[in-house]
């Protein structure tokens, strides 16, 4: 029999000792086929872990069993591949000289930092710990159980290195630890931060390199190269500040960053702080940072605060005494640091506007860094690293999938992709299937399913019914001047960056009521891909003063957030009005001010803008690199992804003149009742499921003249019902239906109306005629 | 001493013994005549060790009250009390005569932890006497004849597994004392209390097992090995 036999037979149970004691347990059979006398050592071999003991018979001598003791073992497999349990032999030496890491906790490395003859005391208690031990390179001893080593303060002992010739045998593979071996004590470690390395694992992060390469540079720069910094005469940087909305990465790039620079993380929520006695959060608090100092004077520590608004809300705004101590105590520990320390502190906030402003001044929180919801191409790397791991069919199309996903930050791609996992999972348990995929569909339907999180607890966002152009008869030409304003600029960025074309702020549609200006709008959102946000009078006003003006402005930060996007207020001329000369200031003009300082204001409140690492402004006179030059061309169309608002009415004459002036909602389409062509394609397009028979749409829509296409939709939907009046049984509408229709529902519109709105686009004909001509592509 | 439970009552005398000690090759009997001379040293070593636990008893109890009066006598502000004016270096002389006293309690001490190291020592050597006989006698013995055990009598494979044991346990508890000692120090006050808690933990558990151990092989030992 072999090795490979025993592990066969092997029926594992894992002996977690209380003596600590180095042993394993095996079964006559399997002693025998091992062929080593008692008390050898040999190597435990599992999936995932090493372990060194001695071999020894089972108390009850059952063969196929083994029990064994974890205390000298090595977290990486010898061989990954190798998915069995494996005994095997090892050839064991006396050594001369070991290099170890003795791990303890925080505390008892500031107790051992006291001592006089500190490595040599410490390397003598651990030899006394490991006497009679058989280790090997890398492996942890595990001293828990032993009473020694718990009332020195030692959790582990790390073996680093075992210098070539120590061994007294050359081929040995482990070696035992005598009262002769030699301790080098190379490293004091602390329990937290061995615990923190061993656990972590490399998870990759997408779509953020340039960021984390500017943190990294701030974190390791200060750590690595204190000496340059004193000698510059700069100070270390004291804290960052990490600001972008919920989910998109804050913290996961705070742990991989911490990884990545072997620095000990101490990861607390702003929440888990506070406690319910007075006084109690600044107590926490101040013993957060002592934890933290102290864990510096290891090596390299982040303090990372999650949720720090909780923590130092604006004062104007809680005016609550217990916030305001707690902010001075984090103030004042901040500003107490010590000059060449080891520690930074990084925050993270998604409400940057709520956060104590003093706390954001040079010297205590100095940088301000800020992670965006992801664009395309970061949303095509999120996606690339989910799916990974994930069994994808070749129909899967990564691209379109990220294309679609506006608006959806890094959480949120996580989720879709577990989610299409989770429906692929149903299908093959229902199939029984062998051949395990991920299909485009599971995408799809995961998409659909799924609602991003920055469109929960929004104002405005409504379900969308996606309309194709295609099922909007006739006017051609309107969808064609709706394409060019709403879709072009979103889907086409490159042409209109290449053209220098700035992309249109608003588009006003405006006609008589019942000529598709919503369904126009719904088409033009379903063919881009866009966040779509609809106001509504309705929603807007309330009873409370200045809770209108701050809905709008919510929903254009929501909007900025979301980016591209399109907001869509139906209706305008009933949410804002024409400023009276009368100097009566009602709400309608203060949401209308809003409106305008929303469109085309000075700028944005810095707080809520989210561009920051992305467009670099180039400063008039500055001096322009060629790669700066080259990275222009993709900041501009990075810029060209903006707001666009739709507005639509059907009085237009009721606008402010501010709100139409270009700039503003400076593309103005009028939507005309639909002629002769369009009133027969609306025909067809409502008659395409009802079995006509002898019905000649051609006179029928030289009889509708001045019906609008909801008119027509109606006619269509009347002549049908009087087909049914007639006899429940038939299967055909007849011409004579649709006369009697006629007869009952009139035409909408009146010459006089039409008339109306020709008057009005007369008078605005010259405006947008100007800029249609700039925007000839 | 206690008596194993697995021996029966009646199962003892030298007929019974001797069935038992049915040696089959000579290379048996040597590594169990080593046994047998390793568990008569740890039975004497065990005896030992009690007797210097127990006599160091009464210095430690003596080393605790002379800290508390170190301490007492340190912290005390006697400069200011008009009483003591006369004797300016009365706190002086009163701290030396506790250290003085203080030394003379740790040397009885440390008289006794050398015995503690004697018997370490010892039990270690027979250890490694132990294992090394059974290692070179191993390839001649046949694994069932180590793991052969019968109600008066142990097998090899247990009796060497508990020397080990008794070897690690007395070790550890050995160097627990004398990290304890190094550490105290009458003006630390987390070394005295440590040594005051601390000394005698684990004392009992070390105890109880070797007793344990040795009740095993009480009729193995009773056995004269040829």
């Amino acid at each position: 029999m072999t090795e490979a036999s025993i592990s066969s037979k092997l029926e594992m149970l894992v002996h977690d000792d209380s003596t600590g004691a180095q042993r394993c347990y095996l079964g006559p059979r399997e002693i025998t086929i091992l062929n080593v006398p008692l008390g050898s050592f040999i190597c435990v071999v599992t999936p995932t872990k090493d372990y060194i003991c001695s071999l020894w018979p089972s108390k009850v001598r059952n063969d196929g069993s083994m029990i064994y003791s974890k205390t000298v073992c090595r977290i990486k497999a010898l061989d990954n591949t190798d998915s069995k349990y494996r005994l095997k032999p090892l050839h064991v030496s006396e050594g001369k000289c070991i290099h170890i890491d003795v791990v303890c906790n925080l505390s008892d490395i500031a107790r051992f930092r006291k001592y006089e003859n500190l490595n040599k005391k410490i390397s003598r208690i651990c030899s006394n710990c490991l006497y009679k031990m058989c280790v090997a390179e890398n492996f942890v001893v595990d001293l828990r159980h032993c009473n020694l080593a718990s009332l020195c303060g030692i959790s582990k002992i790390l073996i680093t290195k075992i210098p070539s010739g120590s061994l007294v045998k050359v081929d040995a593979e482990a070696f035992i630890i005598s009262s002769h071996t030699e301790i080098v004590v190379d490293n004091i470690r602390s329990n937290e931060k061995f615990n923190q390395v061993s656990k972590s694992t490399r998870k990759l992060i997408g779509g953020l390199d340039d960021l984390m390469q500017t943190l990294e540079d701030l974190i390791k720069l200060p750590f690595h190269h204190q000496k340059q910094f004193k000698q510059l005469g700069t100070s270390l940087p004291h804290g960052i500040l990490l600001r972008g909305p919920p989910g998109c990465g804050k913290t996961s790039l705070v742990r991989h960053i911490a990884n990545n620079c072997d620095a000990y993380l101490i990861a607390v929520n702003g929440p888990e702080v506070i406690g319910p006695h007075p006084g109690e959060s600044e107590d926490n608090l101040r013993k957060l940072f002592q934890h933290a100092i102290l864990a510096a004077e290891e090596g390299p520590c982040i303090l990372f605060i999650d949720e720090i608004d909780v923590l130092c809300p604006k004062q104007a705004k809680s005016g609550g005494l217990e916030e305001s101590r707690l902010t001075s105590q984090l103030l004042t520990l901040l500003d107490d640091l010590p000059a060449d320390h080891r520690l930074i502190v990084i925050a993270a906030t998604n409400r940057p506007s709520a956060l104590h402003p003093s706390l954001r001044r040079p010297g205590r929180l100095d940088r301000e860094i800020m992670i965006n919801v992801p664009s395309m191409a970061q949303r095509r790397e999120i996606l690339d690293l989910h799916t990974q791991v994930l069994p994808l069919a070749e129909d899967v199309d990564l691209d379109w999938l990220a294309e679609i996903t506006n608006g959806y930050v890094g959480a949120d791609l996580a989720a879709l992709c577990h989610e299409a996992a989770y429906l692929a999972l149903g299908r093959f348990i229902v199939k029984q299937s062998e051949r395990q995929h991920i299909h485009q569909e599971d995408f799809l339907t995961a998409f659909r399913k799924h609602r991003p999180s920055l469109q929960k607890g929004v104002e405005g966002i409504v379900d969308l019914k996606p309309v194709l152009w295609e099922q909007i008869g006739g006017l051609e030409d309107v969808k064609q001047k709706i394409k060019q304003a709403v879709e072009w600029p979103l889907r086409h960025s490159e042409a209109f960056a290449r053209m220098g074309l700035p992309c249109p702020r608003g588009v006003l549609l405006y006609g008589p009521p019942g000529c598709s200006k919503t369904t126009l709008v719904r088409a033009a959102a379903t063919a881009c891909h866009a966040t779509f946000l609809s106001l509504s009078g309705a929603q807007l006003y309330s009873p409370f003063v200045g809770s209108s003006e701050k809905m709008v402005a919510e929903v254009f930060q929501r909007a900025r957030m979301a980016l591209p996007s399109i907001i869509f207020l139906d209706e305008i001329d009933s949410i804002v009005g024409k400023r009276s000369e009368g100097g009566h200031r009602g709400v309608q003009e203060r949401v209308l001010s809003t409106l305008l300082n929303e469109m085309d204001g000075v700028g944005i409140k810095l707080d809520d803008k989210m561009d920051s690492q992305h467009s670099r402004r180039i400063l008039e006179g500055s001096i322009q690199d060629v790669e700066q030059h080259n990275s222009k061309v993709t900041t501009l169309r990075r810029n060209n992804l903006d707001i666009l608002v739709v507005a639509a009415t059907n009085r237009p004459e009721l606008l402010d003149e501010a709100l139409t002036r270009p700039g503003r909602l400076d593309r103005i389409i009028y939507v005309p009742p639909p002629d002769r062509q369009a009133r027969l394609d609306i025909l067809r397009l409502f008659t395409q499921k009802m079995p006509l028979e002898g019905v000649d749409l051609m006179l029928l829509s030289s009889q509708t003249e001045f019906y609008t296409g909801a008119d027509l939709e109606n006619l269509c939907r009347e002549a049908a019902l009087n087909a049914l009046t007639r006899d429940m049984e038939t299967t055909k509408v007849t011409y004579a239906d649709f006369v009697k229709a006629l007869y009952y529902n009139r035409a909408s519109l009146t010459p006089e109306s039409i008339e109306k709105y020709s008057r009005y686009k007369s008078s605005t004909f010259d405006v947008s005629f100007k800029i249609k001509e700039r925007k000839v592509l | 001493m206690v008596k194993p439970s697995a021996v029966p009552d009646n199962a003892s005398g030298p007929n019974f013994c001797q069935l038992v000690m049915d040696i089959s090759t000579n290379e048996e009997t040597k590594v169990r005549s080593q046994l047998h001379k390793s568990f008569k040293a740890v039975k004497n070593c065990l005896s030992t060790w009690k007797e210097a636990l127990a006599a160091c008893q009464q210095p430690l109890y003596q080393v605790e009250n002379l800290c508390e009066q170190h301490q007492c006598c340190s912290d005390a502000n006697i400069e200011q009390s008009g009483i003591i004016k006369p004797f300016p270096d009365i706190k002086m002389r009163l701290l030396h005569k506790i250290d003085v006293e203080l030394e003379e309690q740790l040397s009885r001490i440390n008289v006794e932890m050398k015995k503690l190291d004697n018997c370490c020592e010892r039990i270690g050597k027979h250890c490694h006497y132990s294992m090394k006989s059974y290692q070179e006698n191993s390839p001649y013995i046949p694994l069932d004849k180590v793991l052969e055990q019968t109600p008066t009598c142990p097998a090899i494979s247990d009796m060497l597994e508990w020397l080990q044991q008794i070897e690690r346990l007395v070790f550890q508890q050995y160097h627990c004392k004398k990290y304890l000692l190094e550490m105290f120090s009458p003006k630390n006050k987390d070394g005295t209390e440590n040594l005051k808690n601390t000394w005698s933990l684990g004392d009992q558990e070390l105890i109880n097992t070797v007793e344990e151990y040795l009740s095993y092989t009480s009729f193995f030992l009773e056995e004269k090995i040829t």
